[in-house]
């Protein structure tokens, strides 16, 4: 009997995912997590598979979630990496992955630090592309396992006020967050410094205020993003400290939010800048608890994506 | 005696507002005679059947970059002229950023030389400063002596407003345009699409229209401070267009020019992140569009021209913000602006003819742009009801980074006749 292969899927934005599948792969991350909690921390669902690790920018954390992601499916795991410089000079990035292409893979996790990136490469390649973030326009694995830790913690999405603070402009993670929770009923509200909000973000379905104290008041949950000291050099922000003094989400603050607020960050945090420090320490931080859920939600991702169920 | 008839169309022809069937003869290289009937001709006489088509004064683009000399990977001179001529273009200005810069005497006799054996009428642009450099002026008087018939530093725009000073008053002694490739760098720096609700979604750094804006500003200021001539190159935005109107109205010597590109499309088409709409100034807002469109159509906008720019293919289909800006137009501004114009009645052909041809050549004080017996016989010859996809098959020009790929556009060129010989069509 021949099987008629599936079609292959690749997810590079949260568009390329029903509202439905959001929630299955939320779901089957529970009992991923689960397998993450037991001893043997393996189980043999991509057997047999290849996944490739392309990473074209550095970033350890991602490349470390999706690779224990990846093995701990019992997938076979090939690592690349090359920075976007040399590539630049050398090598075009379609010849680059023709080259992988040989290599036959299921499945390409794919980082960047151009936007589109993700995209062009799916043209070339037959494998299913898993965008690990490229640049600053999508990064929906990374927005999958913030909807996990608040999908765990409250049950659901629907009337959630989620304040998301600090540089937008220059956020992987913003974009994707904001599909995907806007999308299954959260309410999402933008705060930082005028010049690191961009144009037009308000059409974006979600509400944007300069002031961080009504962003933060009867929030459910409060996400910092990282604010790079660059920004100073390059004239967006006058000082860090005035940045801290407007912007940084402290005890103070976060008592304006619900009790059971959950404090989300990414990573990797800049103490006593976008957070304070004992903050980040808190009860209300689960801000570690994101990175093992990272690490179950990239798992449920792969698997499905490329799960065998139709071999 | 070298004889040619191009019987039975309708003859369009916006510099005496002749719109008639008319026969048209030519004799060596001058438009001879027009009349409504032509039947006395000898034996030697070359007759084109012209039935249900339009005749057109030869198309005039005054923004092609042929990428010749230095580029010859991306067009050369024959082959971008051949692509002119395929596109009814029997005369094509061409901008200086080459490799190296046509910025000397000897660059522009290269490039004069070389037009000379290509398909259509070529005269190059001279650049306004060595180099592209914004710094010192480039030799235009010089330049002048052999043959460029106006100045630029396309691709670059002076941002020292001192030194666009003296290159507008230097310029004064030659009566020379100035083109001017409007763009603030410090405003449009690393920008990849237009600023606004499309570079957001897709996390591109935006250039903003504004960057756009106010060098036309400081440059009309300029213009009429020193009661010189700028024309400019590409605009792109609403607010661009009226501050322009403004100053046409206070008759300060202003002119400019629009793509076929910029009145097709918005930047809402580059959400799929495809590089071959991917070029400066970026596409806009669908509010920009329509108002190019409108000035287009009023006139405020006096030419259409195609900025026609290629790359390989290679370099278009790297990562969105390393592809080159740039798309090639020769080929399909006239079947575009027939498609999205003319049949939808947007424009009439006296109106389109008008900006492509006639108007081009009074501005740049070209011979051409006209079909009036004494005129030099440049004509293109327009089935307008022929219907073609474009393709990199259907391309005849070395690249193929159009924004009109794989889309049905409307009306073919039969014929292009330049100086009275059939340079494209059947013969
Ligand atoms: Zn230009």
């Amino acid at each position: 009997m021949t099987v008629k292969a599936k079609a292959v899927r690749h997810l590079i934005t949260m568009d390329d995912l029903t509202n439905d599948e959001i929630i299955m792969i939320l779901e089957e991350a529970k009992s991923f997590k689960e397998v993450l909690g037991r001893d043997i921390k393996k189980v043999p669902a991509l057997r047999g598979k290849t996944v490739v690790l392309l990473f074209f920018e550095a970033s350890t954390r991602t490349k470390i979630s999706f690779e224990l992601a990846a093995k701990r499916l019992s997938a076979d795991v090939v690592n690349f990496s090359a920075s976007t410089s040399s590539l630049k000079k050398s090598e075009s990035l379609k010849d680059t992955v023709r080259t992988l292409e040989a290599m036959a893979a299921d499945v390409f996790v794919m980082r960047h630090s151009y936007p589109g990136s993700a995209q062009l490469v799916a043209k070339y390649i037959k494998g299913a592309v898993l965008n690990g973030g490229d640049g600053a326009h999508s990064h929906p694995t990374q927005a999958l396992l913030d909807m996990y830790t608040i999908y765990e913690k409250k049950g659901g999405f629907k009337g959630l006020k989620v304040a998301i603070i600090g540089d937008i402009k220059h956020s992987r993670v913003v974009r994707s967050n904001i599909e995907g929770l806007t999308r299954l009923g959260a309410e999402v509200v933008l705060c930082g410094p005028s010049t690191l909000l961009p144009r037009y973000i308000e059409k974006f379905n979600v509400s944007v205020t300069y002031n961080v104290e009504e962003a933060i008041t009867d929030a459910d949950v409060v996400m910092g993003l990282r604010i790079q000291f660059e920004r100073q050099k390059q004239g967006l922000l006058p000082t860090i400290l005035e940045y801290a003094q407007f912007f940084q989400i402290n005890r103070e603050r976060l008592s304006l939010a619900k009790p059971d607020v959950l404090l989300m960050h990414p990573g990797p945090i800049n103490r006593g800048v976008e957070i304070e420090s004992e903050v980040a320490d808190s009860v209300y931080s689960v801000i570690d608890e994101q990175v093992t859920n990272g690490v179950a939600v990239r798992m449920s991702l792969l698997y499905f994506l490329v799960g065998g169920k139709d071999e | 005696m070298n004889k040619l008839l191009i019987k039975n169309g309708r003859v369009v022809d916006p510099s005496s507002n002749t719109n008639k069937n008319l026969d048209i003869l030519i004799e060596n290289g001058i438009v001879k005679k027009v009349r409504k009937k032509i039947t006395r001709v000898t034996k030697s006489t070359k007759v084109l059947d012209a039935k249900g088509c339009i005749v057109s004064p030869g198309l005039i683009d005054a923004h092609t970059h042929l990428r010749d000399p230095g580029y010859e990977d991306k067009e050369d001179i024959y082959s971008g002229t051949a692509a002119a001529v395929k596109g009814g273009f029997t005369t094509v200005l061409c901008m200086p950023n080459t490799e190296p810069v046509l910025d000397s005497v000897s660059s522009i006799r290269y490039v004069v030389e070389k037009g000379k054996e290509s398909f259509c009428k070529v005269y190059p642009i001279g650049a306004i400063t060595k180099n592209l450099e914004g710094k010192e002026l480039a030799e235009t008087g010089r330049m002048m002596m052999e043959g460029i018939v106006a100045v630029s530093d396309d691709g670059n725009c002076i941002q020292n407003s001192a030194i666009m000073r003296n290159a507008l008053e230097y310029l004064k002694m030659f009566n020379l345009k100035l083109i001017e490739h409007a763009e603030d760098y410090n405003l449009s720096k690393g920008g990849q699409v237009n600023e606004g609700y499309v570079s957001t979604a897709l996390g591109l750094p935006g250039i903003p229209s504004i960057s756009e804006t106010v060098i036309v500003a400081r440059d009309i200021l300029l213009s009429e401070y020193f009661d010189a001539p700028v024309h400019f190159a590409h605009i792109s935005s609403k607010r661009t267009l009226e501050i322009l109107k403004t100053a046409k109205k206070k008759k300060l010597k202003i002119t400019c020019e629009v793509t076929p590109h910029h009145l097709i499309f918005n930047e809402n088409d580059i959400m799929g992140f495809d590089s071959n709409l991917k070029m400066k100034p970026p596409l806009r807002t669908e509010a920009d569009r329509r108002a190019l469109e409108a000035g287009f159509k009023d006139g405020v906008i006096d030419i259409l021209a195609t900025d026609h720019a290629p790359h390989r293919i290679d370099e278009k289909e790297r990562e969105f913000s390393l592809a080159p800006f740039g798309v090639v137009g020769l080929e399909t501004a006239l079947s575009a602006m027939v498609k999205y114009f003319i049949k939808t009645k947007k424009m009439t052909w006296m109106e389109i003819i008008d900006r492509m041809s006639t108007r081009p050549a009074e501005l740049f004080d070209l011979e051409g742009g006209s079909l009036m017996e004494g005129a030099p016989a440049d004509v293109t010859v327009i089935h307008p009801g022929c219907k073609w996809v474009v393709n990199t098959e259907t391309l005849i020009g070395k690249s193929k980074n159009s924004p009109f790929l794989n889309m049905e556009l409307e009306g073919c060129v039969l014929w292009t006749i330049v100086d009275g010989n059939i340079v494209y069509g059947q013969e």
